[in-house]
């Protein structure tokens, strides 16, 4: 149960959150801002070098002739205000662009978590347990082979088996669906899977090692019970940081699966909105997945509190 | 050609009245690889073809920030125009064969010097929102698109011989147009790409509310870069058309997604196919069409810089790069030879020009003639383009094979067209399609002359040759003055133009009615003549 230092712990983290997510949306605008070209040269292209005018003309329409300071500062009341601002080339406000792709992508990373967090569990446990037999000889193999595959490969795989050779699900998911999250979901959790899977495996093995365990074993609990109550709490600490790294590294993860599956979803629209200089989108788009790392890592940090006794009392 | 237009999948097509349609067949023949090539003439003339249905297209798509629903704006590739194809109209529209015919006007007819054209329109023509066309429509358009306020610089620069103040309604159906310069060529102006005809007073901000066009198809929904949504404008004023009930168009950026879309029959057609995965498409059962596409490369040298100021250094350059092999290496075979002349399917192109061909022994003795024997070239190249560095290639092995020093250096594809691109004395440009007198003006006279900067006497001459074409009425004396000006530029520009490009579309075979056509892709999106 969490006390009152543990609250306190909680706090200052979530302020720490706080001030990491400022300093990156500031470095982030500056960095977008170093990039060679701006919106305006991106979007005339040859046509700008060609005539200065029109591309002052554009800079001033888009506000960028204002000092960069001044337009982060802009932009970030505007975000206090929920005001994420227009994107330059098409006037619409960037939430409009957002929201729909970034429903989809958080709908396929919602469903390829509920999957794997489980899965793995229950997979690294279950290796641990039975550790050295046929059954996790093959799982780690298997974890192995599939995790040194790139996700592309892999998708390319699956699509020619599940979509050509035995035509069961759609080869690209155009809209959201039942049918056509299998393939995405499929791919992320094999890919993701095995980094978590393994680090549960060797947390409960050494758990299981370890003499406070043998001593559980020797006061007569049972098997079942000891690894439960009190095998697991403490092995699982390892496994928790594998998925908080594991989800913070998938929004860009994401973009490959993306691609391969015609999804639309945030990681493609992040990088067009790269290659078209588009500030208002990059910036808005960068800061939710800052946010998304900064809260794994949160959550991450949280549970581990949580879990260790050691932490709540210091 | 520009960066941004390249972006937008731009092949533009200025121009003069094209090939004849014999020529075109021809090229068309030597474009067809194959059996799977579509070539079955438009949907309506198809016994099997029937109506309704939806037809789902796989488009590249682009940056959701770049797309927009003006109609008189650039957008991103493929979505771009297809959307402004399908639910606008303009006076006229290309066909397959790179000809203009009426669209929205019944007739389009100059005074005697081409300076005056009088534009009759279709009657009954209906918008989307049931009201009628009249002139007034196409007057609000034009000056629209005029005003440099609105900004719309590759709609503007399609009819910029408009006199904005010289548009007068003469009747409710009939409208005068006053140029600024004799221009011959008008029809092809109006039928041009973003100069859809809007109803008098339509402004942004452009949404699916206010997408009021002409066209075969109504804009039923839009997500920004993802998907458009058509439904069939059951009052189009063609009859007949659309045969199709509706149309998907949806983003699928990466190639290997777009077949497997396709093969897996989530798609009917994409565009933009990959010349790797034809034979992919092909085994798969779908259908492969090659576009014969006038899009080409050149390789620029700045005439004014050196030691590109001497002619015969230019010519050398000319004879130093072997182009059957260009196409084969750069272009996976699909492509046509190029004769360093450009607009290649304008019927003033001038194919009785000797086609220059690889020799090392001219060359070499006109740099010996020069005085460059011992330098050393360098040609910038770039990522910008798929085609940039496998062509750039090639020149080098073509120069090494002659004892000429050649130094290939390879810049960032991001910075190519600010940094690169009118700087570098010896680098390549990117252009689509264009006529003969749009080409001409945009290349030397307009805005994109630096990129050869051919302003010597022999320019000036010829420019003064695509004057008086542009100003002549007569056809047959439009050909003698513009092979004169392209003998002149085949001579002594800056242009190295290797190749032109095919492009590929693929539709599954119960597609009907995507033909072949100059401009790419699928049938210049002209879907009022699909079917199922």
């Amino acid at each position: 149960m969490p006390d009152e230092m543990t609250a306190s712990a909680l706090l200052r983290r979530l302020g720490e959150t706080l001030a990491t997510l400022v300093v990156a949306s500031l470095v982030v605008y500056l960095l977008v801002d170093l990039l060679p070209g701006d919106a305006a040269s991106m979007y005339l292209g040859k046509d700008g070098v060609v005539d200065p005018a029109a591309l002052e003309r554009l800079r001033k329409e888009f506000g960028l002739d204002r000092p960069v300071i001044t337009r982060y500062v802009d932009w970030v009341w505007g975000v206090l205000r929920g005001d994420l601002g227009r994107s330059f080339v098409s006037e619409m406000p960037v939430t409009d662009l957002l929201a729909p792709r970034l429903n989809n992508t958080l709908v396929l990373l919602g469903i390829t978590l509920a999957i794997m967090l489980p899965l793995s569990i229950i997979a690294g446990v279950v290796s641990a347990v039975r550790s050295g037999s046929t059954l996790d000889v093959a799982t780690q193999t298997f974890t192995l082979a599939v995790a040194s595959m790139p996700s592309f490969v892999l998708g390319i795989g699956l699509v020619v088996v599940f979509a050509f050779l035995w035509p069961v699900l759609p080869a690209v998911s155009l809209s959201l669906s039942p049918s056509t999250v299998v393939l995405p979901v499929a791919v992320m959790v094999l890919g993701w899977m095995p980094f978590p899977t393994r680090m549960i495996r060797a947390g409960v093995i050494n758990a299981l090692r370890s003499p406070y365990a043998e001593m559980a074993l020797l006061k007569g609990l049972p098997r079942r019970r000891r690894l439960v109550s009190h095998v697991l709490p403490n092995a699982i600490v390892p496994g928790v940081h594998a998925f908080a790294l594991t989800a913070a590294s998938m929004p860009a993860g994401v973009v490959v699966v993306e691609y391969l599956f015609g999804f639309q979803g945030v990681g493609v629209l992040l990088i067009d909105s790269v290659r078209a200089r588009d500030t208002p989108t990059v910036q808005s788009l960068t800061l939710i997945l800052v946010a998304f790392y900064l809260f794994a890592n949160a959550v991450s940090d949280a549970a581990t509190t949580l879990l260790t006794p050691r932490l709540r009392v210091r | 050609m520009n960066r941004s237009e390249h972006a937008h999948g731009g092949d533009d097509f200025g121009g003069l009245i094209l090939p004849t349609r014999r020529d075109f067949l021809g090229l068309t023949g030597a474009a067809v690889v194959g059996a799977a090539l579509v070539g079955t003439g438009p949907a309506f003339a198809h016994p099997a073809a029937k109506r309704g249905g939806t037809l789902r297209v796989g488009l590249p798509g682009g940056p959701a920030a770049s797309d927009n629903l003006d109609p008189h704006q650039e957008g991103v590739a493929g979505f771009a125009q297809a959307y402004r194809q399908n639910v606008y109209s303009k006076l006229t529209d290309m066909l397959p064969d790179g000809t203009f015919e009426n669209q929205l006007a019944q007739s389009i007819t100059p005074n005697k010097n081409a300076t005056l054209w009088t534009i009759t329109l279709r009657k009954g023509v209906r918008f989307h929102d049931g009201s009628e066309l009249t002139a007034d429509d196409v007057i609000y358009t034009f000056r629209r698109i005029l005003d440099p306020a609105n900004g719309l610089k590759q709609a503007s620069g399609n009819i910029d011989m408009v006199d904005p103040a010289g548009i007068t309604k003469t009747d409710r159906y009939q409208l005068s147009v006053r140029l600024l310069k004799p221009w011959s060529d008008f029809r092809a102006a109006v039928g041009q790409r973003y100069v859809n005809i809007v109803k008098q007073g339509a402004a942004g901000p452009w949404t699916v509310a206010n997408a009021n066009g002409t066209g075969p198809f109504k804009l039923a929904a839009w997500t920004p870069g993802s998907e458009y949504r058509l439904e069939a404008h059951t009052a189009y004023f063609e009859a007949g058309k659309p045969l199709l009930a509706a149309v998907r168009m949806i983003a699928i950026p990466d190639a290997v997604a777009r077949v497997n879309a396709l093969v897996s029959k989530q798609v009917d057609a994409i565009s933009d196919l990959p010349v790797s995965q034809a034979p992919l498409v092909r085994s798969a059962g779908a259908k492969v069409v090659v576009n014969p596409g006038g899009s080409w490369t050149p390789l620029v040298m700045n005439t004014t810089k050196a030691p590109y100021t001497d002619p015969r250094v230019r010519e050398a350059m000319k004879l130093l790069i072997d182009r059957e092999k260009a196409v084969k290496v750069a272009l996976g075979g699909f492509g046509t030879v190029g004769n360093d002349l450009f607009a290649r399917y304008d019927e003033l192109y001038d194919a009785s020009i000797p086609q220059r061909t690889y020799d090392s022994v001219k060359a070499k003795q006109l740099l010996k003639a020069a005085g460059q024997i011992g330098t050393t070239f360098e040609l910038a190249t770039s990522e910008a383009e798929s085609d940039f560095v496998p062509l750039a290639l090639v020149f080098e092995e073509g120069a090494k094979k002659a004892g000429v020093k050649l130094t290939v250096r390879k810049d960032p594809a991001d910075t190519f067209w600010d940094k690169t691109w009118g700087v570098a004395p010896f680098t390549f440009s990117s252009w689509g399609y264009r006529g003969f007198f749009t080409q001409w003006q945009q290349s030397f006279t307009a805005y994109n002359k630096e990129e050869t900067n051919w302003t010597n006497d022999k320019a000036n001459r010829a420019s003064r040759l695509v004057s008086q074409a542009a100003a002549t009425g007569d056809l047959a004396r439009r050909k003698v003055l513009a092979s004169q000006a392209q003998r002149l530029h085949w001579e002594d520009g800056g242009y190295i133009i290797p190749y032109f490009k095919k492009k590929l579309d693929a539709v599954l075979p119960t597609v009907k009615g995507c033909e072949p056509h100059v401009f790419p892709a699928l049938s210049w999106y002209r879907f009022k003549n699909f079917s199922f």
